[in-house]
């Protein structure tokens, strides 16, 4: 159901279509041999696990005269779903069309509102399922029982959502929880992500790491998903405090922590002069911030590229770091803001280097086999600074 | 209609300033509680006026709101164009220093409400925000980023691209805007906010004095 359950299922079935060599040859047709002979136990194309739906039963949204003949807060029943990309899939049967689409989540809130003034309820769809074509009158129960493959003889929205309570694994769900439930998993996606680092790295100098760690921060903010997020957990912060919390508290705070720990490591070396590193933390992560995430969020500026990224995080770190320098230091010659822009050679992916599992290091942590395989692909051999995903 | 707050005086549409007054009573009332639900009509609600009253002093709400984003960046840029050419290092810090509390204290009250509006409205009226934009934070980050091309070209600062440095000195001051929208309700940061303003401005001068010491 969540982001990260999703993730899991696609490399479930990658690995299972590997397993799998069918050499049945049962090619109908004009269709091409190798789609026929790949088609599974249920006939088709892919083989794709059951998955959880949000189903929601609602009562109308404008009055209309048959709504006197169901119960009073079960008028019309729809299905969600959110994708790991922050938007919803949603399925609702109108009486025109079957509405399938994807919702970003400011959109999503609003049906998941909806759903919120009647019952919600979380179910796994059936695969191959019971459901029957020759059920007949496809109203908004009917095509919902369909949709989770489920062989109902009900009519009625509330008779749907009476058969599905009375099975074991069906979980009342509130919008709240599912906000800060989905939140949690893409914030902590994205910025796990980017805090990660290669363990060689650790071991580069101070303006180097910041930069790493500051280009993936803004590549990781910059994401569209995340700023649809964000820009949801901003406008639901009256309604959903909970959900915006979250928001802050997997991605902002896990990265103010892992850059004060980086800041006070370079402080005890002497390295730079800061006060308060949590402070310091607070402030380089505005300047990363700069203009572009507050215009990104209010749909206003451009998505930067990655190079304008890198500008932007190199002038950042510049900045910062020299502005934080010891103050035997700040007599020395140092190279300008200017110089340092080719100083620090370029990542383009800002992506660390392979690094063996369980290498340590004294400050930041372990790499764990969960943590690598619990990553995405291109982020495998990183280290998470002690974030809980 | 409203019947408008005492405060404001009951012949407002009469008044050569009458715009002033209701820019300013609804700059008041978005420093209020926040309630990013009910959009702007709760806004002039809050502020005693009704949509015909500000219909009959601005040609339209949007240029309310527009007028409100003027007035903010005329008031958060007040400290550098009352001192467009720095002469020394003090004092570029002093005006930096300056028009960073004022850029916090707004960022802090007024400015979390207005945002938290705009972004309601937004959905409704995508141009508008736009204009709002232009109106007010890009004017703030245009006014700094003269100021820090004028310290630049002065030799008092290493400023190798303004806009750059304007935008990020803008991001380091957004502090508590984003820890309002974001921790809802804001943690209160009051007591601490000129020592964290300083030492910010502080580091971001140094940032950039120091890459001028060292330029050859």
């Amino acid at each position: 159901m969540s982001a990260v359950n999703d993730a899991a299922q696609a490399r479930r079935f990658w690995l299972r279509r590997n397993r799998e060599s069918p050499s049945r040859l049962n090619v109908v047709g004009d269709v091409p041999p190798d789609l026929a002979n790949s088609a599974d136990e249920n006939g088709s194309p892919v083989t794709v696990d059951p998955v959880d739906w949000i189903i929601c039963f609602v009562p109308g949204l404008q009055r209309q005269w048959w709504h006197r003949f169901v119960d009073h807060k079960h008028k019309h029943v729809f299905a969600m779903r959110p994708t790991n990309t922050g938007s919803w899939l949603l399925v609702e049967p109108w009486w025109s069309r079957m509405m399938v689409t994807i919702l970003p989540p400011a959109d999503a809130v609003k049906f998941l509102r909806w759903g919120g003034t009647g019952d919600m309820l979380r179910v796994r769809e059936a695969v191959p399922g019971k459901a029957s074509q020759f059920r007949g009158w496809s109203n908004c129960a009917v095509l919902t029982a369909f949709v989770l493959g489920r062989s109902s003889w009900t009519w009625t929205p509330h008779g749907l959502y009476r058969e599905l309570l009375r099975e074991k694994a069906t979980r009342h769900e509130s919008v709240a929880q599912l906000l800060v439930n989905q939140f949690a998993n893409l914030v902590s996606q994205y910025w796990s992500n980017a805090l990660s680092v290669g363990a060689d790295q650790l071991s580069l100098p101070l303006r180097e790491l910041l930069l790493i760690i500051g280009r993936n921060l803004l590549e990781a903010m910059m994401t569209p998903s995340l700023l649809e997020v964000c820009y949801t957990a901003i406008r639901e912060a009256d309604r959903y405090p909970d959900a915006t919390r979250v928001y802050a508290q997997h991605g902002y705070k896990p990265a103010i922590a892992v850059l004060t720990k980086i800041l006070a490591k370079a402080k005890q070396a002497g390295e730079i002069d800061l006060a308060d590193c949590d402070a310091g933390a607070r402030q380089f992560l505005g300047m990363l911030h700069g203009n572009i995430h507050l215009e990104a969020v209010l749909q206003l500026g451009e998505i930067p590229t990655l190079s304008e990224i890198d500008l932007r995080a190199r002038t950042a770190v510049n900045v910062f770091l020299d502005g934080a320098k010891p103050p035997t230091r700040r007599s020395l010659v140092q190279p300008s803001a200017a110089t340092c822009l080719v100083g620090v050679p370029s990542l383009p992916e800002g992506r660390g280097a392979p690094l063996p599992t369980g290498q340590r290091d004294p400050a930041f942590g372990t790499i764990s086999a969960a943590d690598q395989s619990a990553q995405m692909l291109p982020s495998r051999n990183r280290i998470n600074y002690g974030m809980k995903r | 209609m409203r019947h408008p707050t005492p405060a404001r005086p009951d012949n407002a549409e009469l008044r050569p300033d009458a715009r002033t007054d209701i820019v300013l009573a609804i700059s008041e009332a978005l420093a209020g509680p926040s309630d990013a639900l009910a959009g702007l009509n709760s806004i002039l609600d809050r502020a005693g006026y009704s949509e015909e009253d500000i219909r009959s002093t601005f040609e339209s709400i949007d240029d309310l709101v527009v007028a409100i984003a003027e007035h903010k960046a005329f008031l958060i840029s007040q400290p550098l164009a009352r001192r467009v050419r720095p002469s020394t290092l003090d004092d570029a810090r002093d005006t930096l220093i300056a028009f960073g509390l004022v850029a916090w204290e707004e960022y802090s009250t007024t400015l979390v409400g207005f945002v938290r509006m705009m972004m309601a409205e937004g959905t409704r009226n995508p141009p508008l925000m736009k204009r709002v934009y232009e109106a007010g934070p890009a004017i703030v980050t245009l006014k700094l980023r003269e100021f820090l091309s004028e310290a630049n070209e002065r030799g008092i600062l290493s400023i190798s691209d303004a806009q750059l440095y304007a935008e990020q000195l803008m991001g380091l001051l957004r502090e508590p805007l984003y820890q309002a929208l974001m921790l809802n309700p804001a943690t209160s940061q009051e007591g601490a906010a000129a020592d964290r303003v300083k030492a910010s401005i502080e580091r971001f001068v140094h940032g950039c004095a120091s890459a001028r010491s060292a330029t050859p």
